[in-house]
């Protein structure tokens, strides 16, 4: 009686051990093998992580460069105020440069209204009225269209609208006829 | 009470012998067979006297020692287990195994993991740092190519300038592929370490883990950051705030790695550049944007001349007086509505100067950039002798204003 009861108990524990040790040990040794290769990859993240800083440091004049280059022309294209004085000293340039005798560029008037602010960048409306050259319209608007350049350094504007009126009516747009126009610009800068 | 010394082969039942003490199932027996008010017909129930047992030993069995040995061994053997698989898997025993300096096992995995992660996160910022530079660069580049290969594009730009635009183009592509590779080559690579966790057997699961460590760690600079008032504190702050959107962005990451840059023509290499500058936030980003919402308006008075030539074969070549045809006196351009006014006339020797006018606008509504071209109102003066004049009072609208969309 007694020895039946001891061996269906030893049966009974052997069993139960030796499945609750054989799946625990299994998980053990997995958990030792991971903990080998995490060690493993922690010494090769390690190195990787010296490389890529040490690189990154080599460049880091180089970027510095670039950021204050880009910033540096920033300023002038986009600045952080309105900056309309510089803005009149660029148009006035310009006036300069196109303006020939037979080929005029003559700037009446510049009216600077009040900045609208936005989320991103804010906006400074500014109304010319210009007496040119078909030929000298034409620069003046791919050089509006072209501005913001980080390149030409000229500051960031887009025409809002147009008023074209032809001063003599035997000649068109495309030739060298003389067109006055009036011009609402929105000139932008930082926020 | 029996006597202690009574011989083995005495009759343990003794009716009379000993004091009568009454057995339950003898009773019972006794009982039931005869009745409760008859006298029992086997008699008083019989004594028994189970001291006698006492003396009465099981035999020695080597079996049921061994048996018994074995399963204490193997009690000792499953307490061991369980003792040691706890202390290796959970933290009941801590208390023991960190003052014998006994390893965890489940501890050192969790503590190896979470280095893994730091380390790969500290990795990633640094190749997240790099990928903005070589996208700056890209984008700076770009700034300049987008600009030479509109002049190169346009219409209205001179043959030189075009020549000129396409020389620039081909030496900042140069410099383009360079950032290009560069970007791509740090995109290419790893985000990602393997952990030993059942939590993170996907790659899925794993790009997220490191994409929300590496934010945290991005917020947490920022965050110490802030506080700064100089500029070098500043122009960091941006970065951050910079690379925060670079990660994550599959979009991006897609176009570098899928895009062969070397394949690509002038027109893909201009959308491409688009394309990624909407995708990336740099320090140009909001040049960038107010730029591609930009109206050209030198190609829209050019596509009014070409529709009005397709009408008015000498438009352009004042023979207005001599010859007639049409004369444009104002234009009135709004980039807010891409609204269109032209005002005008038209001369003819014939009385047709309202066919003039009907296919003018129909030249018009014929264009990719306008639509809604009309007049509704058509009036002339004149003689056949003297010849035709009509007003012309043309209203149309762009047909793609980015300015609709405009969003500041």
């Amino acid at each position: 009686m007694y020895i039946r009861t001891y061996a269906i108990l030893c049966v009974l524990f052997a069993s139960l051990m030796g499945f609750y040790t054989f799946s625990k040990w299994t998980d053990y040794q997995y958990a030792i093998q991971g903990v080998a290769q995490n060690n493993s990859l922690i010494v090769s993240l390690r190195n990787n992580l010296s490389t890529e800083k040490a690189a990154t440091d080599a460049k880091k004049t180089e970027t510095d460069q670039l950021n204050k280059d880009v910033a540096q022309k920033l300023q002038v294209i986009f600045p952080t105020t309105d900056d309309y004085t510089n803005l009149t000293k660029q148009m006035d340039a310009y006036e300069l440069q196109l303006s020939t005798k037979n080929n005029p560029f003559e700037i009446s008037n510049i009216d600077y209204q009040d900045p609208i602010p936005g989320d991103s960048y804010s906006i400074l409306p500014m109304r010319m009225n210009i007496r040119s050259s078909s030929d000298n319209f034409k620069k003046f608007l791919h050089m509006i269209e072209n501005s913001g350049s980080l390149k030409d350094n000229v500051r960031l504007m887009d025409i809002s609208s147009i008023r074209l009126n032809f001063e003599n009516n035997d000649q068109n747009p495309g030739t060298n006829g003389i067109i006055s126009f009036s011009i609402q610009i929105n000139a932008y800068f930082q926020k | 009470m029996a006597d202690q010394t009574t011989p083995a082969n005495t009759p343990a039942m003794d009716a009379t012998a000993a004091k009568p003490v009454e057995s339950d199932l003898l009773k019972n027996i006794v009982s039931t067979e005869t009745g409760a008010n008859e006298a029992p017909i086997l008699g008083e129930a019989p004594e028994l006297d189970t001291s006698l047992l006492h003396d009465v030993k099981p035999q020695k069995s080597v079996l049921l020692v061994s048996l018994k040995v074995l399963f204490g061994l193997l009690f000792v053997g499953s307490l061991a287990s369980l003792a040691f698989f706890t202390s290796q898997f959970t933290n009941t025993f801590d208390f023991i195994t960190s003052r014998f300096n006994i390893p965890n096992v489940s501890a050192d995995l969790a503590s190896t993991n979470a280095e893994i992660i730091s380390l790969q996160t500290d990795l990633n910022l640094n190749r997240f740092q790099e990928l903005k530079t070589s996208l700056d660069k890209f984008s700076y580049d770009g700034d300049e190519y987008l600009r030479q290969y509109d002049v190169a594009k346009s219409n209205t730009s001179s043959d030189q300038e075009k020549a000129d635009a396409k020389t620039a183009m081909a030496q900042v592509r140069a410099n383009m592929k360079t950032s290009f590779a560069d970007a791509r080559e740090k995109f290419s690579k790893n985000f990602t370490a393997p952990l030993i966790d059942s939590q993170f057997t996907e790659d899925a699961q794993l790009q997220s883990l490191y994409d929300d460590k590496l934010r945290t760690a991005i917020t947490d600079k920022l965050t110490t950051l802030s506080s700064g008032k100089d500029e070098a504190t500043k122009a960091d702050y941006r970065s951050y705030q910079q690379i925060l959107k670079l990660v994550g962005n599959t979009v991006l990451k897609n176009i570098l790695i899928q895009t062969d840059f070397n394949s690509l023509k002038d027109e893909d290499l201009y959308k491409m550049t688009k394309k990624v500058n909407s995708l990336i936030v740099n320090d140009m980003t909001s040049v960038q944007n107010i730029k591609m919402k930009r109206i050209k308006w030198s190609d829209i008075i050019d596509e009014i001349n070409h529709r009005t030539m397709l009408v008015d074969k000498n438009f352009n070549e004042n023979f207005y007086n001599s010859v007639g045809g049409i004369r444009y006196n104002s234009y009135d351009f709004d980039s807010s509505t891409g609204k269109i006014s032209i005002n005008g006339e038209t001369k003819s020797a014939t009385p047709e100067n309202f066919t003039m006018i009907a296919l003018l606008i129909e030249q018009l509504n014929q264009s990719d950039l306008f639509k809604n071209a009309e007049m509704r109102s058509f009036s002339k003066s004149g003689s056949t002798d003297e010849g035709y004049l009509a007003n012309l009072r043309l209203t149309f609208d762009l047909k793609n204003n980015p300015n609709t969309t405009k969003t500041n």
